[in-house]
């Protein structure tokens, strides 16, 4: 399902001013991938959206969507892109159904069945009143009028904001969906977990520039494991200290936790030679990386 | 249809088609007020002219009574010079400020934005919206005028009352044109107001008050009430440069408009 990249921006910033929205970023989303944009709120991930949407302008650089300027791509361009954006404070007093309908025709027409299919299995009543919906409900209105046209790529800014767990795993379950029909979704959050369910891969970004990109399924096979265990009696700290890949070995007594990053043969024989009463291992969720990087980015005085 | 070849167009009139009833209720109910006291007008007519004759030339002047007991006189001091600008003026810019900057501070902009749709296309159908509506509440003015005309027998000509109207309309179509367009050049609804508002109040101001203070003459040439009322509609009919005037300045700011729009950052 790879072809050229969906997105591609090149030096890519805005300058707000006081403050940069983002500062030189280069960034490749491919076609059929799921990219997810991490970072806290504040950081340019929304910028990043809005430059990519052509409703702000960049300072300089470019941004490229399916190879076209995203500045002069135009009602062309835009066709081909379902866009939720993440603050819609959606006061009209129309029904949701007909509010969509309204939204489609702005389109060009959207059959009404996708709207119905889409509305089914995110749980909302196109029959009441848009303002009076709750958050959740209006984040369902969001996400259907981004869906139902069947967009080749989805910009979603904070998609599962609002939404209740059962909601947000049907929502990843839209994604992915998208994703094995070779569409490509390009979506923000400041939840990980959530990323990390979905991804392919993953952007992070922080202060306006791109920290770094993850293959997330490149972090999944790659070993890198919490261990957690606690023997019978005490054990030597230098016993484990030297064994390869171990880092943050702590030993307190009969406690032994550490990090082991590339082969845990050496240090399951070394377990082994104790006897053990507890084990626990745990792979280390995007969240830790995360914030360990911002922590060594913090290191080296950012 | 309409709702799928203009679908902005369409849905910005339907959405208002609730507040337009309001607005018509008070239109109709205001004329009336005015209107059924024009007989007892025309009975005092006497004792109205004594008291008028013993004021300062230039407050009679000024405040439109040197003629208020005729028929076009008094149709043009109540509705065409004070409350028909006055209404339709707050219909036209309360439209045009809420149909680009009131949807941009909801957040709503950047969705239709998103859409393939591009601004121009965007800014021109909530134009065509604005003036449906003006038209719409306008024509409704008119035609409650022109009954109360015949019912109570003022000496108005229909061509003349169409052309009060059609002037009416065209300086609240500029004026809401005005709003509109500050609100797409600036995503500001605080400015629109300003800007909209505070020009109309101004040339409101400088239209009555050219005829009584000399130094303003010209002045009075730059406000666009002189070109929709100045020229005595319900006397003298159409003023063929004063709507050709409006029609070209409404066609500026639009333009301008378009251009500033299609040039700025949406607002987040």
């Amino acid at each position: 399902m790879q072809g050229e990249p969906a997105i591609v921006t090149t030096e890519l910033t805005k300058d707000y001013g006081p403050v940069l929205g983002v500062d030189r970023l280069n960034l490749t989303v491919n076609t059929g991938e799921i990219f997810g944009f991490l970072g806290p709120n504040g950081a340019g991930k929304t910028t990043l959206i809005r430059l990519l949407l052509d409703l702000i302008r960049p300072t300089s650089g470019e941004a490229r969507v399916f190879d076209q300027d995203a500045r002069t791509g135009g009602p062309d361009l835009r066709r081909k892109i379902g866009f939720l954006p993440g603050d819609w404070k959606l006061e009209t007093s129309h029904p949701a159904g007909e509010f969509l309908q309204f939204l489609g025709r702005l389109r060009g027409g959207v059959p009404e069945s996708n709207i119905t299919d889409l509305a089914d299995r995110l749980g909302l009543n196109l029959g009441a009143s848009v303002r009076s919906l709750s958050r959740g409900n209006k984040q369902k209105v969001g996400l259907i009028q981004a869906f139902m046209h069947e967009p080749e790529l989805l910009i979603l800014d904070e998609p599962t904001s609002g939404l209740d767990p059962l909601m947000q795993r049907e929502f990843l379950a839209m994604a992915r969906e998208a994703r094995e029909q070779g569409r490509t979704v390009f979506m923000s959050s400041h939840v990980l977990s959530e990323v990390q369910h979905v991804a392919d891969r993953a952007g992070v970004i922080r202060n306006g520039r791109l920290v770094t990109i993850m293959n997330i399924d490149a972090l999944r096979t790659h070993a890198q494991v919490h261990l957690s265990v606690r023997f019978a009696e005490p054990v030597d700290h230098r016993e484990f200290s030297e064994i390869p890949g171990i880092r943050g070995l702590q030993v307190d007594d009969t406690l032994l936790t550490c990090l082991v990053d590339g082969d845990i043969d050496p240090v399951i024989k070394a377990i082994a030679r104790h006897r053990v009463t507890q084990f626990l291992s745990e792979e280390p969720d995007l969240e830790e990386l995360f914030l360990t990087h911002y922590r060594d980015d913090a290191a080296n005085g950012q | 249809m309409v709702s799928n070849r203009f679908p902005l167009l369409y849905q910005t009139v339907r959405d208002s088609l609730r507040g337009m009833v309001y607005w018509s209720i008070g239109i109709v109910a205001v004329i009336s007020l005015y209107l059924l006291v024009y007989p007892s007008m025309i009975e005092g007519q006497e004792a109205y002219e004594t008291v008028f004759d013993n004021l300062p030339e230039a407050l009679v002047e000024g405040m439109g009574w040197h003629d208020i007991t005729s028929g076009p006189g008094y149709l043009d001091y109540t509705v065409y010079s004070l409350f028909g600008p006055i209404f339709l003026l707050i219909l036209a810019i309360s439209y045009g400020s809420r149909l680009v900057a009131g949807e941009e501070s909801q957040g709503a902009l950047d969705v239709y934005l998103s859409y393939p749709l591009d601004r121009t296309r965007l800014l021109l159908e909530r134009f065509g919206a604005l003036v449906s509506i003006i038209i719409g509440i306008g024509a409704l003015l008119g035609l409650v005028v022109a009954g109360y005309v015949v019912l109570l027998d003022m000496g108005v000509s229909m061509n003349n009352i169409v052309a009060g109207t059609v002037g009416l309309i065209l300086l609240a179509i500029f004026f809401g044109t005005l709003a509109l367009c500050t609100g797409a050049a600036t995503g500001r609804t605080g400015v629109v107001m300003g800007v909209a508002a505070g020009f109309a109040v101004l040339s409101y101001v400088f239209q009555t008050l050219a005829p009584i203070v000399d130094w303003l003459g010209w002045i009075e040439t730059l406000s666009p009430f002189h070109y929709a009322i100045g020229g005595d509609p319900l006397r003298a009919g159409f003023d063929v440069t004063g709507i050709i005037v409006l029609i070209g300045a409404t066609g500026l700011v639009l333009g301008a408009g378009i251009m500033l729009f299609e040039r700025r950052d949406v607002r987040s």
